[in-house]
């Protein structure tokens, strides 16, 4: 398996925890879609009740990065698992509340609240 | 003559980082004894260095950089590093610090540590007071429907606008995410004519058909059109594409609830909010999006110009 650019997955009990290494400003980009792809299949074969995404170090996005999550939040809520986002920069929150994505997606101040949410 | 703030809660480590510079040369040296006084001293005088010890009681270096980066941007900080503070020092030199000295070397390499960092930090506040002083300028790019070419274009325009002190750190990205909406809007959109609507049905497919569109006529022979004119109060910026426009009001409001599991609209809506102003042609295939100059608090009570 390549390292990761983007998307970095690791399991914390039931709960997959994607961490964002960077900036998505595309999904058109093959090797970004492969590892969104990737991240789906892990959050499908695990099994997992719920998925964290950490924002940390995206210090900003845009649509693009929207669109990945939406696309991991359609695959999870088919088998009724719960999503929440952790670390957002001022202006990740900023996008994530225009979009209204606020409303669907909690949004915490820390990964392990996110995790706690998720499980609960 | 160059003033230099030496911070540290040690008064040996600061009375000896401060005789190392008076040896070398004309500086006038002032001293802190932590984060917190270093602010207030600050206040009464702007030093043209703050050289800062990491590990201090009262507000650490790590959080002094922070807080001059946003309150002093262009005050070179250097760090005193102490044994087993590697990955704060790695932390604060990614907040902005501009260099850093172990103690143990102090003798050594502060004197030419301080030496390059004022040199550097003479020709940064050289090209801001420069870039301070230009009127207008305008430019213009012809590109290809290429992301990576796109992505390049976004962080040259959204830094030309910063360069003009038209927007401070937080506008410079609003403005970043705001022209890469437009420009993929653009490039898949417009040149490439891939609709959203294939992409509600399968996102690997739509960008599939782009990719495909990027070596097949006549999408591959369109190109972007992009200009952006920037002045003392304001960055324009004018998108254009060759492919057939589109008509806005067919497109979903991607902020009603029942409209959030579909990825249409919302390039348009960041577009909207991020900037002060957002046009389009009557053809639906050129934008015109303008972010204006916040006038600051201290400004308008004040009247001063810039």
């Amino acid at each position: 398996m390549k390292t990761p650019r983007l998307f970095k997955t690791f399991a914390v009990g039931p709960v997959l925890v994607v961490e964002l290494l960077g900036v998505v400003s595309s999904l058109a980009d093959n090797s970004v879609l492969q590892e969104l792809d990737e991240v789906r299949s892990d959050l499908r074969q695990g099994g997992h009740q719920g998925l964290v995404v950490d924002l940390a170090r995206a210090a900003y996005f845009g649509s693009s990065l929207l669109e990945a999550i939406r696309i991991l939040w359609n695959d999870l809520s088919a088998s009724g698992g719960r999503i929440a986002l952790c670390n957002p920069s001022d202006v990740g929150r900023e996008v994530l509340q225009i979009a209204k994505f606020d409303h669907v997606w909690p949004l915490v101040d820390s990964r392990d609240e996110a995790i706690k949410l998720v499980t609960a | 003559m160059p003033t230099v703030l030496i911070v540290d809660d040690s008064s040996t480590d600061r009375l000896r980082a401060g005789g190392l510079l008076d040896q070398m040369e004309d500086f006038s040296i002032e001293y802190a004894v932590d984060g917190s006084d270093a602010l207030l001293k600050m206040e009464l005088h702007v030093p043209d260095m703050v050289i800062t010890d990491l590990d201090m009681p009262e507000l650490n270096g790590l959080e002094l950089v922070a807080v001059m980066r946003k309150a002093y941007p262009i005050v070179p900080v250097v760090l005193m590093t102490a044994r087993g503070s590697e990955d704060i020092a790695v932390l604060a030199l990614r907040a902005g610090a501009a260099s850093y000295v172990p103690k143990r070397l102090l003798n050594s390499q502060l004197a030419d540590t301080v030496r390059q960092v004022f040199q550097v930090s003479r020709e940064d506040r050289g090209r801001i007071r420069l870039m301070r002083r230009m009127a207008e300028q305008q430019v213009r790019f012809d590109i290809e429907n290429d992301q990576e070419l796109i992505m390049s274009l976004v962080h040259y325009l959204q830094h030309g606008a910063a360069c003009m002190g038209v927007c401070d750190d937080g506008d410079r990205v609003r403005t970043g995410v705001a022209l890469q909406e437009a420009l993929t809007n653009a490039s898949f959109h417009g040149n490439l004519e891939v609709s959203s609507s294939l992409r509600e049905i399968d996102h690997r497919a739509y960008y599939d058909l782009a990719r495909e569109r990027t070596v097949l006529e006549p999408y591959s022979q369109r190109r972007i059109h992009v200009s952006a004119r920037y002045t003392l109060d304001s960055a324009e910026f004018c998108i254009r594409d060759e492919g057939p426009g589109f008509d806005r009001s067919s497109l979903p409001d991607p902020t009603d609830p029942a409209n959030l599991e579909r990825p249409c609209g919302r390039g348009l809506l960041l577009m909207q909010t991020f900037m002060d102003e957002v046009k389009y042609n009557a053809a639906g295939n050129e934008v015109t999006m303008i972010k204006r100059r916040k006038v600051s608090a201290a400004e308008h009570v004040q009247g001063i110009p810039r």
